[in-house]
């Protein structure tokens, strides 16, 4: 079975229609690129698959572990294993990453019948998981992204990735804005993830990332559609050539 | 109006025989204020709450001093762990005797007004009704007015000259009756120089009917405060209301500070019913610092007022204020906060902050901020704003598997964080946290009793 299947949809926002028909399918273990030029619409397409109420489903389906995903709120979502490092991850003035993340981490928790972690195991888990994004103590002990840098974020997305160990995790341009370093890191911590039973979806403007990540599928999409699908080839070139010929072919 | 003057004129001999000489002083130019004054609002006060209307019920007053059936022993103890206070109840208007064994520092009076004006009638005329009987802005001299004529007796605390207690003093206020019931609650709080005391009134009601299946009454708290902070003393008074929807408070603080003084004040709102809350603090001297606080949370058809007024009277004072709100399903809130910087009050910095989050359409924000400025080089800001959870955190919360219900609880919580953090006794800060975080659960104000805060 696959994992995600997502047929004919279209999604707007305000009343204006930004996806006008996305098909997509995804199997478990594979990784998948999604390109395009700004304001195709890949953002939406991760705020669809994530549940955000701002947006509306105007028609189409998506299926996950053969389930329909549209109709589960945005936290069971999460609970069934969906994460999205966000493009632009929102600061939380006032609510600490430690209260935070361990109220995710037992909300999963519960959902799958585990008992809430204890304050020493729960501690043990967030220092673990940050060495491997290495992100520094001093943020762990601040509000959520509050006064975090842009590439400070960044980390902190793939930091509650990794505590959160989803099975389908879309990173929504989570490379731009990272030093080499970073980057690196970042690399990392999704590779780590990798196994026969996840799946990712990248979504990116730069060639860097893909070298570590490899995707075996690349797509792009443009005004709301997806208008080509390939392999890694497809990427190589956009990188050489830019978008215009796929906006030439698809006009 | 009327009924309270006609209730004062035929009583008057009772209400004197239960009271103290100074406090029957004051009552004959009070009636005259009442008179003169009434208590509508001014108005243009588009505030929700109403002193005429909160009085127009046509409550019971104790004048004969009717013990109420209670004993310290079957009241619930307020507990605030970690925090030891000296602890003195106020059913209705009456403070119960505390046993004699727990004995105060020699020269600290704390008890009974009624006595003190008795034991020491030079020191209660020196201060009694001193402040409450002046017309100040954002105060209302006929609800002071009107306190005055009826009360007979209340909490003193005078702390001498150089006496320092870290101890705080808690007033446990409670209000019972079967009947719709009126309590004029007084407090005289006096601090010589260089004291320091830390005061917790916490105001709570019985709901209690004769019959089952009875209306609930009305019961009204008319509470005045008048305190004086010594030059160089240390004040902090925090107000807890944990009220029942039937319940109305109309409360007046005056605090008057002397030079090089330190004043905390904080309101504190966690349930209440209808609730209007009056401060006027004046800063009487040079280097004085001023922390005026408060939080609101109200849902249903809850409303609750505060008035707030800080005057910069002499150079090199510092005000800070910070008011939050949060307004759920019909309540109704307002924050009317003045600060006057006199002519002469230069090196002033004042400031104030008010931010309310309103969750539904039905709920409904006064924000009124107001800053006069009659001097030169001062430091001065405000600002109000009116909002609503953010909705980007709230999905992004959602997306980490964090419920809705949940989230928002974590957002409102979040926002209370910087009010709770200026109470200056640590073990209240928590105590607070643990009582905030109930009321947004929704458990608090459930029960019939302060054993919620167990
Ligand atoms: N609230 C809104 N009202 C109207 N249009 C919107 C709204 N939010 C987004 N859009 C539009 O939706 C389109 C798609 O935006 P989206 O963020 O999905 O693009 P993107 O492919 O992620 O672009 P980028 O590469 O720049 O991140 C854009 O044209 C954007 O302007
Ligand atoms: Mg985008």
């Amino acid at each position: 079975m696959s994992l995600l299947e997502i047929h004919n949809l279209h999604a707007s926002i305000g009343g204006k229609e930004i996806l006008r028909g996305i098909d997509l399918t995804i199997n478990p273990g594979e990784i998948h690129a999604v390109m395009g030029p700004n304001g195709a619409g890949k953002s939406t397409l991760s705020a669809i698959l994530t549940g955000n109420p701002a947006y509306t489903v105007t028609e189409g389906s998506i299926l996950y572990k053969g389930k329909d995903l549209l109709a589960m709120p945005p936290e069971q979502r999460s609970w069934e294993g969906i994460f999205l490092s966000f493009q632009y991850p929102v600061e939380i003035p006032g609510v600490s990453m430690v209260n935070f993340m361990r109220t995710a981490v037992n909300e999963h928790r519960k959902y799958n019948n585990q008992p809430a972690l204890s304050a020493t195991e729960f501690l043990r888990l967030m220092r673990e998981k940050r060495s491997v994004v290495q992100l520094d103590n001093k943020l762990a002990n601040r509000s959520v992204n509050e006064g975090f840098s842009g590439g400070e974020k960044k980390r902190n997305e793939i930091f509650q990735m990794a505590m959160l160990e989803p099975t389908l995790s879309i990173l929504d341009e989570t490379d731009s804005g990272l030093d080499v370093d970073a980057l690196r890191i970042v690399s990392d911590g999704v590779n780590r993830l990798k196994s026969a039973e996840r799946a990712s979806i990248v979504i990116t403007h730069y060639q860097k990332l893909l070298e570590y990540i490899e995707p075996q599928f690349v797509h792009i999409v443009y005004k709301g559609r997806i208008v080509e699908n390939g392999g890694p080839e497809l990427a190589n070139r956009i990188f050489a050539e830019g978008f215009d010929w796929v906006k030439e072919k698809a006009e | 109006m009327q009924q309270y003057l006609d209730l004062y004129n035929g009583y008057r001999d009772l209400i004197d025989r239960n009271s103290a000489p100074v406090l029957n002083a004051q009552r004959a130019q009070a009636a005259e204020t009442l008179k003169q004054t009434g208590l509508d609002k001014p108005m243009k006060d588009f505030t929700p709450t109403d002193p005429s209307s909160m009085l127009s019920t046509d409550y019971a007053i104790n004048l004969a001093r009717h013990e109420v059936p209670v004993t310290r022993s079957n009241l619930f103890t307020c507990s605030v762990p970690d925090l030891s206070t000296q602890v003195w109840y106020l059913v209705n208007e009456q403070l119960l005797p505390r046993p004699d064994d727990d004995r105060l520092p020699e020269g600290v009076y704390a008890g009974s007004l009624r006595d003190f004006a008795l034991q020491h009638p030079d020191l209660a005329e020196r201060y009694y009704n001193k402040l409450a009987s002046q017309d100040v802005p954002q105060c209302h001299p006929g609800v002071s007015a009107l306190n005055t004529m009826f009360c007979q007796d209340g909490f003193v605390l005078y702390v001498p000259d150089g006496m320092q207690i870290e101890k705080p003093f808690q007033l446990i206020s409670l209000l019972r009756s079967v009947e719709d019931f009126m309590a004029a609650q007084r407090i005289l709080i006096i601090l010589g120089d260089g004291a320091k005391a830390n005061v917790l009134v916490c105001d709570h009601d019985n709901e209690l009917r004769l019959h089952e299946g009875d209306a609930l009454p009305t019961l009204l708290s008319l509470q005045v405060a008048e305190i004086y902070v010594g030059k160089n003393a240390q004040f902090d008074y925090y107000c807890l209301e944990e009220h029942h929807d039937n319940a109305q408070r109309l409360s007046q603080i005056y605090v008057s500070q002397c030079e090089g003084s330190n004043a905390a004040i904080g309101q504190f709102s966690l349930t209440a019913g209808t609730t209007r809350n009056h401060v006027h603090i004046s800063l009487d001297g040079e280097h004085i610092d001023t922390q005026l606080f408060g939080m609101v949370i109200a849902d249903r058809k809850q409303k609750v007022d505060n008035l707030t007024f800080i005057d910069h009277r002499h150079p090199n004072c510092t005000s800070n204020e910070l008011f939050k709100y949060v307004l759920d399903e019909e309540a109704q809130g307002s924050f009317l906060g003045r600060i006057l910087v006199r002519e002469g009050a230069i090196g002033t910095d004042a400031h104030q902050t008010d931010r309310n989050l309103c969750l539904t359409p039905q709920a409904h924000m006064l924000a009124r901020p107001e800053l006069e400025i009659y001097a030169d080089d001062v430091k001065c800001s405000h600002g109000a704003t009116v909002g609503q959870l953010d909705t980007a955190a709230l999905f992004y919360m959602r997306t980490r598997g964090i419920q809705e219900e949940e989230a928002r609880m974590l957002l409102m919580f979040a926002f209370m964080s910087d009010v709770i953090e200026k109470i200056r006794i640590l073990p209240l800060q928590d105590r607070l946290r643990h009582l905030v975080e109930k009321r947004f659960r929704g458990e608090l104000g459930t029960a019939a009793s302060c054993q919620n805060c167990g």
